[in-house]
């Protein structure tokens, strides 16, 4: 855009200099033509002589003029007077002045006429003449108008000395000069028209220039600052590019090692957990098979120890000692104690390995309860407990009827073995599809820390009773895991020392599908 | 010291088991609640003395050396011609979950091991009564 200003402003300079020129040249060569004119005029005055003019009150005897019949009358009277070319001249030329504006000078260092002196530009261009007789010219202003001066000198010839010989002047030497001031307003008005209209021009199309710039601008910027930078950035980010891919390909070859080295040791701890799988199948059947060999072989030897005892016991074999008695009975019941913890445990391990064998059938909850209140009582007799039940009956039940027998006959005999004296209450109620059994004794309670651990595998807790007590330990652990695996229900208890517990057992009334923790059938 | 002289009042009990301790135990309860025992010790010969003798009671093992006790039942419903006989099975405590396919296969009644001498004969009676 400041290349488009300043070659349009030299344009414009060059041109408005131009005009200005051709104006001052039109000046001069006016002038020229003045100057040659006068001089062919006075050119031709000198070689006549001079001329007689009649004396008017316009033209008069020249007194500077001293030459001989200066002054003549003709025979007819008139008066006339020589006018030599100085005076001819100047008297063409103050006409010329008046007629069109024209003014010549003649004049000279060296004067005749004092009318005839020079004004100082003049002064100096005669001063330059008598170094190098030439033309001068100056665009100069007089008076407040603007005027093309010219001047040129003039040389001695023979016909001047008839006048200037006074003066010592020889042919050749300059005796002067003719100057001519060409009224230039006319032409400085052209001039300045001239270079008004250029200026327009230059305008316009400058603008014009301007608006093909500003379109193009997008493009030239582009081309000539943003694809450089482009360029540039292009180059760095090519750079950055190669680098980052090198770093890339190294990271992905990278990446192919540890994916290698990963599926190596994903296939190789596969493989050591398909192995530890197998063994632990193959441990956990050894398991089953210990637990179904454990649950019979066990048990048979213990069906003979226990019944055979207890015919005895029960003098169904004959009268026996007092004596006898007692140890038979104590052997009796270290069987039945030896055929719990048996059966329990077969019981827990296969809760845990999910292979308890449930069945689930609809029942009158009464025979249920009514059957497990009739097992201990016996026990309940021979501590003199009372009983006392709150038990809603009809409820009809869907659920496994062995497992809450066996649930419920662990709570009462906990409930009875606990208890030196008192009631043992049994409260069943149905609570919106959940029945809760509520088993309460007056016994010796159990601490709130024990409480804590009351449901964990093999705990006993230090009591006053349990020396008397046969317990396994793992009877409120498996009533629990009953209830909650087998029952789908909770088994909770609350307690205060010395003053008894509760037992709490909530299921379901209708258990709402197969438990698909346990095996349906038997396992054994 | 009288009990075993009770005369056979309530018929013959057959009892089907391998066990002999069991068997002793069990013939020795039965007997002394006055029933006269036969026993079998495969089931084969369970179910052919059951047909034959057709007895009163018969007692169960279901684990036995060559069928099942299922099995035994099973047979022994399809052949009887008389009004069937009460099968009284004891069970294993291994075998919870089998006591519905027993009852289904037309099992009278069941009692699980180990058997309480003082309270088996009641369990006998109730299951004999409410058959009835």
């Amino acid at each position: 855009m400041i290349s488009w200003t300043l070659l349009i402003c030299i344009s414009l300079t060059w041109n408005s200099w131009q005009s200005w020129q051709s104006m001052l040249n039109q000046g001069k060569s006016e002038g020229r033509m003045a100057f040659l004119k006068d001089l062919s005029y006075r050119v031709w005055n000198a070689s006549h002589g001079g001329v007689y003019a009649q004396i008017t009150e316009e033209t008069k005897p020249n007194p500077y003029l001293r030459v001989p019949h200066r002054d003549i009358t003709t025979t007819t009277g008139k008066e006339l007077t020589l006018i030599n070319p100085a005076f001819m001249t100047r008297e063409v030329l103050t006409m010329s002045a008046k007629i069109y504006g024209l003014k010549g000078h003649i004049t000279s260092l060296n004067l005749l006429n004092p009318r005839n002196k020079h004004d100082d530009w003049e002064k100096e261009a005669l001063q330059t003449f008598e170094l190098e007789p030439s033309e001068v010219t100056k665009f100069m202003s007089i008076e407040g108008q603007p005027f093309m001066r010219f001047m040129r000198p003039m040389i001695t010839t023979k016909a001047c000395l008839k006048c200037h010989d006074s003066q010592g002047y020889k042919v050749g030497d300059v005796r002067g000069g003719i100057s001519v001031s060409v009224p230039m307003a006319h032409h400085l008005a052209a001039a300045k028209k001239a270079i008004w209209y250029l200026a327009l021009a230059h305008l316009v199309f400058w603008i014009v220039g301007l608006a093909g710039l500003a379109f193009s601008k997008k493009k030239i910027i582009y081309y000539f600052l943003v694809s450089e930078k482009a360029r540039k950035l292009e180059e760095t980010e090519k750079a950055q590019l190669k680098v980052s891919l090198n770093k890339l390909l190294q990271a992905e070859s990278r990446i192919q090692e540890l994916n290698e080295g990963l599926e190596l040791k994903v296939s190789e701890r596969t493989k050591e957990l398909k192995v530890a799988n197998e063994r632990l199948k193959s441990l956990d059947q050894l398991k089953s098979m210990f637990i179904a060999s454990m649950s019979h072989e066990l048990r048979t030897p213990l069906n003979s120890i226990i019944g055979f005892t207890g015919m005895i016991v029960s003098d169904m074999a004959g009268p026996i000692s007092d004596l006898q008695r007692d140890y038979l009975q104590r052997a009796h019941s270290a069987g039945k104690h030896l055929l719990d913890l048996i059966t329990d445990v077969i019981d827990i391990s296969k809760i845990e390995a999910g292979k308890i064998a449930v069945s689930y059938k609809e029942f009158l909850l009464d025979e249920v309860v009514n059957e497990a209140l009739d097992s201990v009582e016996n026990d309940l007799h021979k501590k003199e407990l009372k009983l006392e039940t709150d038990i809603s009956t009809g409820i009809v039940m869907y659920t496994d009827r062995k497992r809450l027998l066996q649930c419920l006959l662990n709570l009462l005999s906990n409930a009875i073995k606990y208890s030196v004296q008192g009631t043992i209450r049994v409260e069943i109620k149905p609570h919106n599809k959940q029945v809760e059994f509520l088993i309460s004794d007056t016994g010796i309670g159990i601490s709130e820390q024990d409480q804590k651990r009351l449901f964990e595998p093999f705990v006993r807790f230090e009591s006053p009773l349990k020396m008397h007590t046969a317990g396994t330990g793992l009877g409120l652990y498996l009533t629990r895991k009953l209830a909650q695996d087998v029952l789908a229900g909770t088994v909770s208890a609350t307690s205060q020392i010395d003053h008894g517990s509760t037992f709490s057992l909530n299921i379901p009334q209708r258990i709402a599908s197969e438990n698909n923790n346990v095996d349906k059938g038997s396992t054994s | 010291m009288t009990e075993t002289k009770k005369t056979a009042s309530k018929g013959v009990a057959l009892i089907i088991e391998d066990n002999e301790d069991n068997l002793v135990l069990i013939s020795a309860l039965l007997k002394r609640d006055g029933y006269r025992v036969i026993v079998a010790m495969t089931g084969l010969a369970g179910v052919e003395m059951a047909l034959k003798e057709k007895p009163d009671l018969i007692i169960l093992d279901i684990q036995l050396p060559d069928i099942n006790g299922i099995e035994v039942l099973r047979k022994i419903r399809a052949k009887e011609t008389e009004s069937p006989i009460p099968v009284i099975a004891m069970t294993s405590y291994a075998m919870i979950g089998d006591e519905e396919r027993l009852m289904n296969d037309g099992c009278t009644g069941y009692i699980e091991k180990p058997i309480d001498p003082t309270r088996v004969l009641g369990q006998i009676d109730t299951i004999l009564e409410e058959k009835r």
